[in-house]
């Protein structure tokens, strides 16, 4: 079989796998939604406390969106590199997987459909709630970008999960735990807040922090706000991180894969 | 011999206690949530609005003390829920839930006994989590504030036993991979106004709060936290917590003998 027609199969095999899933297992699914949405409203309401009811109408936008993004960001790392250690190695399914020569990370990868319709539906619902505060606003400008915005976001947060969960698979410890890094950057990387809202030194992290670059791209996609470097440069970075990030976690796994996994096996057979 | 209950728990407390002996990087975690919920709060608010304007709202002297406090309160007075829903898929994934249902011990009893080590400790971590950054802003007054939050969580969770232990018997029933019903926990913590006023609420979440015991635990919280006199407010949550303590059980009391039946009946092992 030639090499595209192989991975087109399991790209079939792997979507089916995790839509078939999401369903068998719907009412985790179902609650699981609600589990975020619930929790980001929490934030949510809180956050609006703190604002100046006449500033309402220009931050809540801004807001919404910095959290749905961060929101997209921290469900894609939990869900690819947590299933790798809770659920993939526990169940013996990375060397079943390697032994029948298919992608580890393209398995991996497939958790992508969760993640996605879980945000489909948490998302409005968080929307809904954010109006009964702050009253209507508009939430898109332009769609078109907005997707890619999005888009760009995901690829960057998807490598670096897969990087996780390579780490994971050579360390034996759960991928999330080693993501020190997710609440930190939703304040100083530019997720949360406009990086020209950032003060100076923030503003120098937030634009070494890939995830900035995409959200700025959606915050001016949803508000019109303009991005701190232009928006054609903010396209182009964007774009070539997301890559870039993949790119890395492949031939991070590869190497993994070569010179660890099939040497000595997969450790952290158990739950503890 | 037949166990009595207080063995049970003794052994409960010795498997707790053992596991995050074990999982040390689950209780640093434990130390650290509290400040990552409060750091994202701030964050979030120093950007886009000012905590003058929160304090106001709010009603509170200090609001950086304040969301400490509620975020002690969030991360820990729902635990109950949670830990005994998880306490029964934990045992089904390891293959010891047959043993456990298999012991003369009842099973609501069993649930309750596996949930007193959670109720007590982790609130216990996540209020010495609290400690320092209480005593940073308050001085000695935080932490008096922060260590008596400890007992009002506890009277927060005694309401809330029968509910977790009917909550577990579904969580078994319905043969999903997670605990489905974990979105009690936030929906509690979101009516109960826990980082802000349950006016904001529409009306319908609001009748709802009066009804949920958390909510007495985060006024509790406030009026500590409060420019004004606390001592009234304090007494009334307190009566409240206790009045719902009551009626929750005696709910739940009949409710618990089918739950157990319908467990051993089709729960999957």
């Amino acid at each position: 079989m030639p090499p595209t027609s192989k991975a087109l199969r399991q790209l079939i095999a792997v979507l089916y796998l995790h839509g078939i899933r999401t369903w068998r297992y719907k009412y985790s699914f179902i609650n699981s939604s609600l589990n975020t949405m619930l929790w980001i409203t929490i934030f949510l309401l809180g956050v609006i406390m703190f604002v100046p009811e006449h500033e309402l109408p220009v931050v809540a936008p801004q807001v919404f969106w910095g959290i749905a993004l961060w929101n997209l960001i921290s469900y894609t790392v939990i869900y690819v590199s947590g299933w790798t250690t809770w659920f993939l190695v526990t169940t013996g399914l990375v060397e079943e997987h390697l032994l029948h020569g298919l992608s580890v990370p393209m398995l991996l990868a497939g958790r992508l459909v969760t993640v996605i319709a879980e945000a489909a539906i948490a998302t409005p619902l968080v929307y809904l709630v954010l109006r009964g505060v702050a009253g209507p606003m508009k939430l898109v400008d332009n769609p078109l970008l907005l997707v890619y915005g999005l888009a760009t976001a995901e690829a960057m947060a998807l490598g670096y999960a897969l990087l996780l969960a390579t780490l994971a698979l050579r360390l034996s410890i759960p991928g999330p735990m080693l993501d020190i890094t997710n609440f930190i950057l939703f304040i100083v990387g530019g997720i949360a807040a406009p990086v020209a809202r950032l003060p100076g030194p923030l503003r120098t992290v937030a634009l070494l922090t890939p995830y900035s670059h995409a959200a700025e791209l959606i915050r001016y996609a949803a508000t019109g706000a303009k991005p701190y470097l232009g928006t054609w440069s903010e396209i182009l970075i964007s774009g070539a991180l997301g890559a870039a990030l993949l790119l890395t976690a492949h031939a991070v796994y590869k190497l993994v894969e070569s010179k660890h996994l099939r040497r000595y096996g997969v450790r952290g057979v158990g739950r503890m | 011999m037949p166990s009595s209950f207080l063995d049970v728990v003794a052994a409960e407390f010795y498997a707790f206690t053992r596991f995050y002996k074990n999982n040390r990087a689950m209780m640093v975690a434990a130390f650290i949530w509290p400040y990552l919920m409060v750091l994202i709060l701030l964050g979030l608010g120093y950007l886009f609005g000012s905590p003058k304007q929160y304090a106001e709202r709010m009603g509170v002297s200090n609001p950086v003390f304040f969301i400490i406090s509620a975020s002690t309160v969030a991360m820990s007075s729902t635990f109950i829920l949670d830990d005994v829903a998880n306490y029964t898929l934990y045992n089904r994934w390891n293959g010891t839930l047959p043993y456990i249902l298999l012991t003369p011990m009842r099973l609501p009893k069993q649930l309750l006994a596996a949930s007193l080590p959670s109720t007590l400790v982790s609130p216990a971590i996540s209020v010495s989590s609290a400690l320092p950054a209480a005593l940073y802003f308050e001085g000695l007054r935080g932490a008096g504030i922060i260590a008596g939050l400890y007992a009002v969580i506890v009277l927060g969770m005694l309401p809330l036993a029968g509910l977790a232990v009917l909550i577990a018997g579904l969580v078994l029933t319905a043969k999903e991979e997670t605990n489905i019903a974990s979105s009690i926990t936030p929906f509690l913590l979101l009516v109960s106004g826990v980082f802000y006023p349950v006016t904001v609420l529409p009306r319908a979440l609001q009748l709802v709060a009066a009804a949920v015991p958390v909510k007495y635990v985060v006024d509790i919280a406030r009026a500590m936290a409060s420019t004004g006199s606390a001592t009234h407010r304090v007494f009334t949550a307190i009566y409240a917590l206790t009045l719902l303590a009551f009626a929750y059980n005696a709910l739940a009391a009949p409710l618990l003998g089918a739950v157990e039946k319908r467990v051993k009946r089709y729960a999957p092992y």
